[in-house]
């Protein structure tokens, strides 16, 4: 293992963390690759597939989707529980998570196989599960990847894309004692295996849920790699987890957004599963679980509905806006300090976590408002747009500086007397400061202005 | 429409063929012999039955589960030693222009079927063969909600190491299908 300090994401200051991040080369050319071989393949989408032009009708289906939201959540709980399943609605991510626990306790689950879902990152559950004595196996290679590292996600759907393969061999030597040689093969296969053992010996399985079709009561779980498939239906207990605004109407809808999905998010026209779940095994099936637990969270996001930031609803979490945005190319996921990064992360973590967190008052910079993120984007949220808001919402140290500078400043201004006396020292004092009529440095927070710059001390200068 | 479905398997890391009904057998045990399975998990399904394909597969010492079975997780995931497994499915329909087959879980065709083998044949009657997937998903869901409906394009695959797609994560290593072009009556002798 090499000796660079892998995650950035702990300290309070956002400068801090990105400092440290974009000092890691290894990182950024990690990031960069990634961020290109996505691009390659979302051009090949735009020449073979006519992306742009799928991406209209998506984002009428969104908006109209997140009109009829409430309405959509009681169908879509009829079905479920017309299908046999149980639904939760979760008004806060404690209630979600506590319902989860409480549910493992009942069951005396020793083993949770989780499948990727950033829902439960939201909500926090695999803290809470561990912290209730119960396991929790992430299945997806990635996040395998990175719970053995302990560490947090980068991207969206690429969560150990800030690795290389012989840090990932290291770490799978570290853990098993046994020598995995570092091609991808070997490690896959060595993955593969161990986490079979962990599929056989699961009680309950936990999946996010990409989309919800409200007319049939059916969670969409999109997949490459088989484990989503395995976690939802070998446990005996299936829980799915899903963010509120994730729901179409009908299956018209829910083919043309899963098919933009893959496109958006790698640059392919499909991925290998789609696994389309409507509930638990019914009579006579000899697999799939006994009971199918959908849990909707929602966490803040009813409350935007009708906001200035209603728009942020409509994404289906492609992670392509991650890809194209230039400040998550360069400082990586980890640097957001929160489950959702790039310019997504920037709008929805605000808006989740309150006005008043921290990141509601750090995040919405670390943007250069480029615009590249809504032109990535599949459904057009204007993310910058969103961006800007945000900060004009947002209430940071600088400007409460500026705030109280400009109170200073005011009552200087409106007398007289002081403003004139004032000028006449100023001038005095930039006279003193200058040597042969300029000035080449000044002291304290007008340092950096002089650094590359001089300023006359006199008029005309000599 | 057969044309589009194969070129779109190929696309995927799949295979395919076009099998006449009576080359069926041979197609499906040329295809074990090839990976080398030593056992067949498939469903209960008259595709299957009617072609005598068990019996092919058992002539051919190769094991054959029928499901539902009652065999625990572990052998079934290859676990303990088990000999390596195929996964036989029939699918409900296909999507010819992405190369995905749709599988409809009900009592004979589990829902984890295709994922726990590993490798994954299917055997699609060519009639299946829709254009869309919008056009297959309404077709799959206007009879009724099946508990589980799997889209599948191929095998398993993972870019999470260095973002490079490398087969055979947790599903199947390889896919293949064969297109079963013609009647698929029961044999007459």
């Amino acid at each position: 293992m090499t000796d660079r300090p892998v995650t950035y994401g702990e300290g309070p200051d956002l400068r801090a963390r990105s400092a440290r991040a974009t000092a890691d080369t290894v990182l950024r050319g990690n990031l960069t690759s990634s961020a290109a071989s996505w691009a390659k393949g979302r051009q090949r989408m735009e020449d073979e597939q006519g992306f742009s032009a799928m991406r209209d009708r998506a984002r009428v289906i969104r908006r109209e989707n997140i009109r009829r939201l409430p309405e959509l959540l009681d169908a879509l709980e009829a079905r479920v529980i017309a299908n046999g399943g149980t639904v939760v609605r979760a008004a806060t991510r404690d209630e979600a998570t506590e319902y989860i626990v409480r549910l493992a306790r009942r069951e005396g689950a020793r083993v949770v196989a989780k499948s990727k879902s950033m829902a439960t990152e939201e909500i926090k559950l695999n803290e809470a599960l561990d912290a209730a004595g119960v396991r929790v196996v992430e299945t997806d290679l990635g996040e395998w990847i990175l719970q053995l590292a302990d560490e947090r996600p980068s991207h969206i759907i690429a969560p150990a894309v800030h690795m290389n393969r012989t840090e990932i061999a290291e770490l799978f030597r570290r853990e098993s004692g046994e020598d995995v040689p570092d091609d991808r093969e070997a490690l896959i296969a060595y993955a593969r295996r161990r986490l079979r053992e962990d599929f056989a010996a699961a009680d309950i399985g936990v999946s996010g849920v990409n989309l919800a079709v409200a007319e049939t009561g059916t969670l969409c779980i999109v997949e490459n790699e088989g484990n989503a498939r395995l976690v939802t239906a070998l446990p005996r207990i299936h829980v799915a987890v899903m963010g509120a605004e994730r729901i179409v109407a009908d299956w018209d809808e829910a083919a043309h957004i899963l098919q933009l999905l893959p496109m958006a998010a790698i640059g392919d026209d499909a991925t290998t599963y789609v696994n389309l779940v409507s509930g638990a095994r019914r009579d006579g099936e000899s697999d799939g679980p006994e009971e199918l637990h959908l849990v909707i969270v929602d966490g803040g996001r009813l409350a935007l509905r009708g906001s200035p930031f209603e728009e942020a609803l409509h994404c289906i979490r492609c992670g392509a806006c991650l890809y194209s945005c230039p400040m998550w190319r360069t400082v990586g996921g980890q640097t957001y300090d929160s489950p959702y990064s790039g310019p997504i992360g920037a709008v929805i973590t605000p808006l989740l976590e309150g006005a008043t967190s921290e990141r509601a008052n750090e995040l919405p910079f670390l943007s250069s408002l480029c615009g590249a993120c809504h032109d990535a984007c599949p459904v057009g949220i204007p993310l910058h747009d969103l961006l800007v808001r945000l900060r004009a919402r947002a209430d940071t140290p600088a400007k409460r500086r500026r705030r109280r500078m400009a109170r200073l400043w005011s009552v200087f201004w409106s007398r007289p007397l002081l403003y004139r006396t004032g000028v006449r020292m100023s001038r005095l004092g930039i006279r003193m400061l200058g040597r042969r009529g300029w000035i080449r440095r000044l002291p304290g927070p007008a340092r950096a202005w002089t650094e590359v710059r001089d300023l006359p001390s006199e008029w005309p200068p000599r | 429409m057969i044309g589009t479905f194969l070129a779109a398997l190929e696309r995927r890391r799949a295979t395919g063929e076009r099998v006449a009904p009576d080359g069926l057998g041979d197609a499906v045990v040329a295809t074990l012999r090839r990976w080398g399975a030593k056992r067949a998990l498939m469903p209960d399904d008259d595709v299957i039955h009617d072609r005598g394909i068990p019996d092919a597969l058992r002539d051919a010492g190769i094991e054959v589960i029928v499901w539902p079975t009652d065999l625990p997780w572990r052998p079934l995931l290859g676990l303990d030693g088990a000999p390596a497994t195929c996964a036989v499915t029939v699918p409900a329909l296909a999507v010819a222009q992405r190369g995905t087959v749709v599988l409809a879980t009900d009592a004979s065709h589990g829902r984890s079927l295709d994922a726990v083998g590993w490798w994954h044949l299917s055997i699609l009657p060519a009639e299946r063969l829709v254009p869309t997937l919008a056009e297959a998903l309404t077709r799959v869901y206007a009879s009724g909600t099946p508990s589980a409906v799997s889209l599948v394009s191929g095998p398993s695959r993972t870019s999470d190491i260095e973002k490079i797609t490398t087969y055979g994560a947790h599903g199947a290593l390889a896919e293949h299908v064969l297109v079963v072009d013609g009647t698929l009556s029961p044999t007459s002798d």
